[in-house]
């Protein structure tokens, strides 16, 4: 079953829209084979997945990225053993590895003292260099994966509402409660408790219709103001952050600008949904 | 009660002044905070080591304040060094609920008479200037310490305490130049601060510690530390002031001619004149005064700081010391175990050796008194002895009796069967002879055995060869019949022919 959201637009721009729904046997070879025990059940997907129907001899897409499988879908799924993910997941999967990383610095070690917030800070954006890449920008997509790997999934039954009944709406929650974490965390607000809390209530309150015009605290603000910057694109970068008249984009402006005179950050490219090689179409 | 223009210090700071500022996500990391704050001021902004003593100080009160009570945002500190002076501010989420109305009066009364404003009070400077920022509709507060720098007018001595509440009229500064403490290049401080050798820098920035010590306690001891420092301050400006209060009256009454006669009444120009020159004279006395004032407590307080840090480091040189006692007890009991284990381990050996040697003996030592006791009984009883020997020669002889007899028996058995043999020696002789004699008459018969056998197998070779020929007749005579029957069917054909 291929998600709604594939053919759904926002703000007249066309998400989900990734190029193969459908691939050719012969191409299996190019695919990264994935168990399906493996997969958990409503963590949002960081890539289109597919499924070998030996019948047709096609793979075909039974999952958009950014969807969720349930728990009841999983169970289907587990009598094909292994479901198919495009090879640029693995370049995706930086976005986790930086994230599960950031919880090693946040989580406690035993019989050892905390880590001064400083500490912390220094080392997330050791860890998140790689991830602005050369041109010092992230995509909210990929944003919000680091936050799904970061905070865990949004809970279920919220998740399946939103789903079920306001699809657009459920992804443009998504999008800017992943933005707004990825945001926060390079912020210094290192608290795991309150990352995850935030997240939730800005994909409940965006999935019920708030508009976030009328924000009183600082993160309430900083997702108005994304709310409005992605209006034209959905992309972090320093003109973005320029563009925005806040105290926050300027404290995050200059911590990019400084990461960009890092060399590990000009070693990598910055990801980007529509590039040669990424498994979505430009807007329509 | 004025109006918050914004909270925040970057709107209080020059556009090129650079606002430090990091997030407070937990107690045990106040110090490295504070301490990492004053490091990053006294390197960028080159502080006196006794103002930056006192903002360090500063930070950790109210990093402390602004953790208590309810968290339900994260604490963020904000620093900045501007020219003239250093403002440090907090902002979290108050714990004291009240309106736009009566914040002021709330506000004032809460650093008139909590125990969190005590703590800010034992620390701030007489020309320090707290501010209170409060947003009611997200119960924000920004509490913010401006501490001016270089010479401050006498009159302006004295903490002052506004506060101020936004009116959601919110105004942006658009300051740009911000720094995350995380990216100060701390690491390489904290080692040439510490060196290499001592606090080694962990890769993640952490200070290793000594052996026992916890961060907590190290936080802790530092923190008590800070607070004897302040305490011994505050005693000493108080004894300071209160000498130098009574030197001054002394000095003012003998200025003002307190030792002079009451009977010698000057003259009015020479009371101007020298009430002009009193009043320079106080002016310059009290100039003089909070010079020494000043003067006397960054003395007293670095000599109480170096004090108390040489009564940390004699307690902590006392705790090493017990502790390398204890460590020689143990060293010593440890090698006095060791010294028993090497001990015991040969003397079983040697008890084993002994135990074997023992045994031997035990068995020499039988055989011996066996030896002795053979000895005692021949040199005691030799008639006994001689009865013995009777009783065994007699069995001796009885034996020897009988093995003749069997050896009689054994010859005689002998000869008979030699008897035997010679009859049978003579009978084969016999026997013999009467072969020799039947030879020929046998050699004869089987002459003629062989003769009749050639005869009989000629004759029988003779019975095959008739047979034979009986068989060719046989055969002869089919076949002359059959011709015969031909011939006779040929004569019947010949015979129907010449019929017909």
């Amino acid at each position: 079953m291929i998600s709604g959201e594939l053919s759904e637009k926002i703000n007249g721009k066309v998400r989900m829209n990734f190029k193969d729904r459908t691939i050719e046997l012969s191409q299996i070879e190019s695919l990264y084979p994935c168990r399906v025990d493996t997969v958990n059940p409503y963590s949002l997907m960081i890539a289109p997945v597919y499924v070998l129907m030996k019948r047709n001899e096609k793979l075909v897409c039974v999952k958009a990225p950014l969807d969720f499988f349930t728990d009841e879908e999983l169970e289907s799924l587990k009598r094909y053993e292994v479901v198919y993910l495009p090879v640029s997941v693995k370049e995706v999967g930086r976005f986790q590895t930086a994230a599960r990383l950031h919880r090693s610095f946040i989580e406690p070690v035993n019989d050892m003292a905390a880590r001064a917030p400083f500490e912390i800070s220094h080392q997330v954006m050791k860890a998140t260099a790689p991830l602005w890449g050369a041109s010092l920008s992230v995509e909210a997509f990929f944003a919000s994966i680091y936050a799904d790997e970061l905070c865990g999934p949004l809970p279920a039954d919220r998740l399946m509402q939103g789903r079920e009944t306001a699809i657009v709406r459920h992804e443009e929650g998504i999008l800017l409660g992943g933005a707004l974490t990825f945001i926060l965390v390079q912020l210094g607000w290192h608290s795991l408790f309150t990352l995850k809390w935030i997240r939730e209530q800005v994909y409940l309150r965006t999935v019920e219709g708030d508009d976030w015009e009328h924000s009183e605290t600082d993160w309430e603000s900083i997702v108005r103001d994304l709310k409005r910057a992605f209006e034209g694109e959905s992309v972090l970068s320093i003109p973005m952050l320029a563009s925005i008249d806040g105290d926050w984009a300027r404290k995050l402006a200059s911590r990019i600008r400084k990461l960009g005179e890092n060399s590990v950050t000009q070693k990598y490219e910055s990801l980007s949904l529509n590039r040669t090689g990424g498994f979505f179409n430009e807007a329509a | 009660m004025k109006q918050l223009e914004c909270i925040g210090i970057s709107n209080a700071v020059s556009d090129a002044d650079l606002v430090v500022h990091t997030t407070i996500s937990g107690r045990s990391a106040f110090g490295r905070v504070a301490d990492l704050l004053c490091e990053w001021s006294e390197r960028e902004h080159g502080f006196q080591l006794d103002s930056v003593s006192g903002l360090r100080m500063l930070v950790q009160a109210m990093l402390e304040f602004s953790i208590r009570g309810e968290q339900q945002g994260i604490p963020l500190v904000e620093f900045a060094a501007p020219s003239s002076s250093v403002i440090v501010a907090i902002r979290f989420i108050s714990w004291i609920e009240c309106t736009r109305e009566d914040a002021e009066k709330v506000f004032t009364q809460h650093w008139l008479n909590s125990p969190e404003a005590g703590i800010f009070k034992r620390i701030l400077n007489p020309e320090d200037r707290i501010e209170v920022r409060y947003q009611p509709a997200t119960r924000l507060v920004e509490w913010r310490v401006v501490r001016p720098l270089g010479g401050v007018n006498p009159e302006d001595m004295g903490v002052s305490f506004v506060v101020m509440v936004d009116s959601r009229d919110e105004v942006t500064s658009r300051h740009e130049p911000h720094r995350d403490l995380g990216d100060l290049p701390y690491e390489d401080w904290l080692q040439q601060t510490y060196g290499a050798a001592n606090k080694k820098v962990a890769g993640s920035g952490e200070v290793t510690l000594e052996e026992g010590e916890t961060l907590e306690e190290v936080e802790l001891a530092r923190f008590t530390v800070d607070r004897e420092i302040s305490d011994e301050e505050s005693k000493i400006v108080k004894n300071v002031d209160a000498a130098e209060a009574e030197e001054f009256e002394k000095v003012k009454s003998r200025a003002l001619g307190g030792d002079q006669n009451p009977s010698e009444e000057p003259s009015d120009s020479d009371r101007g004149s020298r009430s002009a020159e009193i009043e320079a004279l106080i002016e310059e006395m009290k100039a003089q005064e909070r010079t020494l004032k000043r003067d006397a407590w960054i003395v007293n307080s670095k000599a109480t700081a170096l004090e108390s840090l040489l009564n940390r480091k004699e307690r902590m040189i006392l705790r090493l010391q017990s502790r390398q006692n204890s460590l020689t007890q143990e060293v010593a009991e440890l090698r006095a175990a060791e010294m028993e284990f090497k001990q015991n381990n040969p003397f079983k050996e040697k008890a084993m050796q002994m135990f074997e040697a023992l045994s031997r003996a035990k068995r020499e030592n039988q055989i011996l008194e066996k030896t002795i006791a053979d000895l005692k009984r021949k040199e005691n009883h030799p008639a006994v002895e001689d009865a013995i020997a009777d009783s065994e020669r007699v069995a001796a002889q009885r034996n020897l009796d009988e093995l003749n007899k069997k050896l009689d028996r054994a010859t005689r058995a002998l000869e008979a069967e030699k008897a035997k043999s010679n009859q049978l020696s003579a009978r084969a002789l016999m026997a013999e002879k009467e072969l020799a004699k039947s030879t020929p008459v046998i050699q004869d018969l089987e002459a003629k055995v062989e003769t009749v056998m050639k005869t009989s197998s000629q004759a029988k070779k003779e019975i095959e060869t008739v047979k034979q020929r009986l068989v060719q007749a046989e055969a002869e005579k089919n076949r002359v019949q059959n011709e015969l029957v031909k011939a006779q069917g040929q004569i019947a054909t010949l015979m129907k022919r010449q019929a017909s």
